[in-house]
């Protein structure tokens, strides 16, 4: 399939102030196929942005390249940049001004101008339904409608790939739906290929074609949604809310024990009173979380059940479905919130 | 190069589309130049010289009238008896100074003697003008004896008779069509300012204040181009550092202008007189803006929040004003603080301005502070450019 994006040996490696080496990004290689939306999932610190902002042209790689329609990011960065649209996950507006007035400068940005230019401004205007409020300043406008102008910036020069980094952000239900529906748009009636970073899996699950996960700079796993669940199996996920064990080692080794669980995790969350008040002290959880991996989760409840009742008070029971964010969960340990 | 004027134009938009920023670009500036430029301006009218003529014949009266035509400004004092009430007067700053023309000075022409003539003034005020016109007057009278005992003497050694008085009144003659009488720029009379006076220190001085004001307050807007993630996106478009940095440089130093046209413009309309040079005039207003607008960019990237550079703006526009001679005439400080205000950027623009402003000075003649503003505008460039970050 004809590769709209092709990273080859993608690296990033920033330098701390005491000169000790962060390798953000570990010469990851990826390809988007053209006219696909796909989502880049990874928890807070894996190299997702620094991934994005790099095949975006707008940090320099250490090492490796991104090829965006075959031009270099390095070599051809003019060219490729003319093919990408970005929509950030800020509000990068000038507020001061009109909608058509930011459409306008940053429109001329891609060198379009004249007719040309009012051509297109009008397109993106009517596309995202600003008709009514181009002429006025952004900071009188709602989160969402913000949120549509950011994206309208994005497809003024009719971009082959749009990037899009969590435009749902702080939206309104209702919002977001029409947000959404314009991602399919874009691929189904423009032929666009969209790169999409996303916190909500239930957004992931809906949108993509393809799913990347990265984590600690490393592409741990790239596929359809069907061919990630299958990775894991189908397996279902005891999801049981607990008060925190005092031996939890005791607890987890009992739950191990237990032939049909195939894997147990154990998430803590742990509160730092700077979370609040800026301070560092940690407030330990009250309650702890335990995934069992298991097939056939319904029957093996009882007995799971059975094992840590004998050591703590139980809060809640899930029987979860095998999904992405199981998938997720079983390949980092880590929620995608983390 | 286009989109460096398009991001000129935007960031410029955005500046005045802000009712605030309009105030502090005119309002906040002219009220405050009218206030320190009224407050400076010159006593004007004239210099009081009080004579005491002892002699009272037609040469003396003639010395009075020499002495005064020397200078508009100067105007004869009251009738004063006697040299006490002269000294009471001077003292007392009613009168400049006062001159004692002593009893017997038309015989001494005439018999080519020494005699005498006391000068009294006060230290600060306008002595020294009043002495250089009486040195020159004196210095005209004594070439005139000279000239005429010279003649007297050629002639007695030739055996002829000649009259000395008609001799003296020939060289005197002689020498009135030769010599120029005085430096009139060094003189005070009204509408004629002495550097530091009305709106001649006020327009420039609070004009260098606040382009800084103005021209530093760019690094709020850098920062929270950034934060906004603007820049970012900029740079995310077919747009290369260069070109963003030349178009935010670009749109700072317009802002600069700007600012110094509407003093400047403010000036003229209180009757400043600007010059003849005003092509220069403009040239060390843009050396000075460019000087800012790479201090700008040399501390911009060192800045951690919004109001942390509103604070430092202020501080330095203030601070370097003051240093500088922007509030006041670097002349009226010591000679330390004057050769310390020259670390200041405004020390060199005002000395500048004042070269062509009050010295009606040439290009070789401002090229000097010219050079400073340019050779450093030079090295803070290369510090800000190499040290401006688009990605935190």
């Amino acid at each position: 399939m004809d590769a709209m994006v092709e990273t080859k040996g993608l690296g990033k490696t920033f330098v701390r102030k005491d000169s000790t080496p962060i390798h953000a990004v570990k010469g990851v290689s990826f390809s988007i196929h053209r006219g696909e939306i796909f989502s880049l999932l990874g928890p807070n610190g894996a190299g997702k942005t620094t991934t994005i902002s790099m095949i975006s042209g707008l940090i320099e790689p250490s090492e490796g390249d991104a090829y965006i329609g075959g031009y270099s990011i390095r070599q051809q960065p003019r060219q490729a940049k003319q093919l990408i649209g970005v929509v950030p996950q800020e509000i990068a507006l000038y507020p001061e001004l009109t909608a058509r007035q930011n459409l306008w400068f940053f429109g001329r940005m891609y060198s379009l101008r004249g007719k040309e230019l009012r051509m297109r401004m009008d397109e993106v205007i009517e596309f995202m339904d600003l008709e009514e409020r181009q002429h006025d300043r952004i900071d009188t406008f709602s989160g969402g409608m913000k949120r549509r102008v950011n994206i309208g910036v994005g497809l003024l020069n009719r971009p082959q790939l749009v990037y899009m980094d969590e435009p749902t952000a702080g939206v309104d239900p209702q919002n977001r739906r029409r947000i959404l529906d314009t991602v399919f748009r874009l691929r189904d009636e423009y032929q666009m290929t969209v790169l999409y970073t996303t916190h909500l899996m239930e957004e992931a699950e809906e949108l993509s074609d393809r799913i990347g996960i990265i984590d600690y700079g490393e592409i741990i796993a790239l596929g359809t949604q069907a061919e990630l669940t299958e990775r894991i199996g189908a397996e279902d996920r005891l999801v049981i809310e607990v008060k925190r064990p005092s031996d939890e080692e005791t607890l987890l080794d009992a739950l191990r024990a237990h032939p049909q669980a195939s894997k147990v995790a154990y998430q803590v969350d742990d509160l730092k009173d700077g979370d609040r008040r800026g301070g560092n002290t940690v407030m330990p959880a009250e309650e702890a979380v335990l995934t069992v991996y298991c097939q056939n989760g319904r029957k093996l409840l009882a007995e799971v059940l059975n094992i840590i009742a004998q050591q703590v008070e139980i809060s809640s029971i899930e029987v979860r479905q095998p999904d992405l964010e199981a998938v997720f969960l079983h390949l980092t340990g880590r929620a995608l919130r983390d | 190069m286009d989109k460096i004027f398009v991001i000129a134009f935007n960031d410029l938009r955005i500046y005045l589309s802000q009712r605030g920023n309009l105030i502090s670009l005119t309002a906040i500036p002219i009220v405050l130049a009218a206030v320190f430029g009224l407050s400076s301006a010159p006593r004007g009218g004239s210099i009081a010289v009080d004579f005491i003529d002892q002699d009272n014949t037609p040469a003396s009266q003639a010395l009075v009238d020499a002495l005064l035509a020397t200078n508009d400004a100067f105007v004869r004092g009251s009738e004063v008896e006697n040299i006490e009430s002269a000294r009471t007067r001077v003292g007392e700053g009613t009168a400049s100074a006062a001159i004692v023309i002593p009893q017997g000075f038309a015989q001494a022409l005439q018999t080519f003697e020494a005699l005498p003539i006391l000068y009294f003034s006060r230290e600060d005020s306008f002595g020294d003008p009043i002495q250089h016109s009486v040195n020159t007057v004196i210095s005209q009278l004594n070439s005139s004896i000279i000239a005429a005992r010279a003649g007297e003497l050629v002639l007695n050694a030739l055996d002829i008779e000649a009259e000395s008085g008609a001799l003296y009144a020939r060289a005197q003659d002689l020498l009135a069509q030769e010599l120029v009488v005085y430096d009139l720029r060094l003189s005070n009379s009204e509408g004629d300012l002495q550097p530091g006076e009305g709106f001649g220190q006020s327009v420039p001085g609070l004009g260098a204040m606040f382009v800084m004001f103005t021209v530093l307050g760019g690094m709020a807007t850098l920062l929270r181009d950034r934060q906004n993630w603007t820049l970012q996106r900029v740079i995310v478009m077919p747009v290369s550092r260069a070109q963003v940095l030349g178009g935010k440089i670009l749109s700072l130093f317009i802002l600069g202008m700007i600012q110094y046209l509407i003093l400047f413009g403010f000036g003229g309309l209180m009757g400043l007189e600007i010059g003849s040079r005003i092509v220069l005039l403009v040239f060390v207003m843009a050396a000075f803006a460019l000087c800012i607008t790479a201090l700008t960019f040399a501390i911009a990237s060192s800045i951690g929040s919004e109001g942390q550079a509103i604070y430092l703006a202020n501080l330095l526009s203030v601070t370097l004003a003051a240093l500088g001679g922007g509030w006041w005439p670097l002349e009226v400080v010591p000679p330390f603080m004057q050769t310390l205000g020259h670390i200041s950027p405004v020390a060199w623009v005002m000395d500048g301005f004042n070269t062509l402003i009050y010295f009606d000075g040439g290009l070789m003649d401002i090229l000097p502070y010219v050079s400073v503003l340019f050779g450093s505008s030079i090295v803070l460039f290369a510090i800000g450019i190499r040290r401006f970050r688009i990605v935190n």
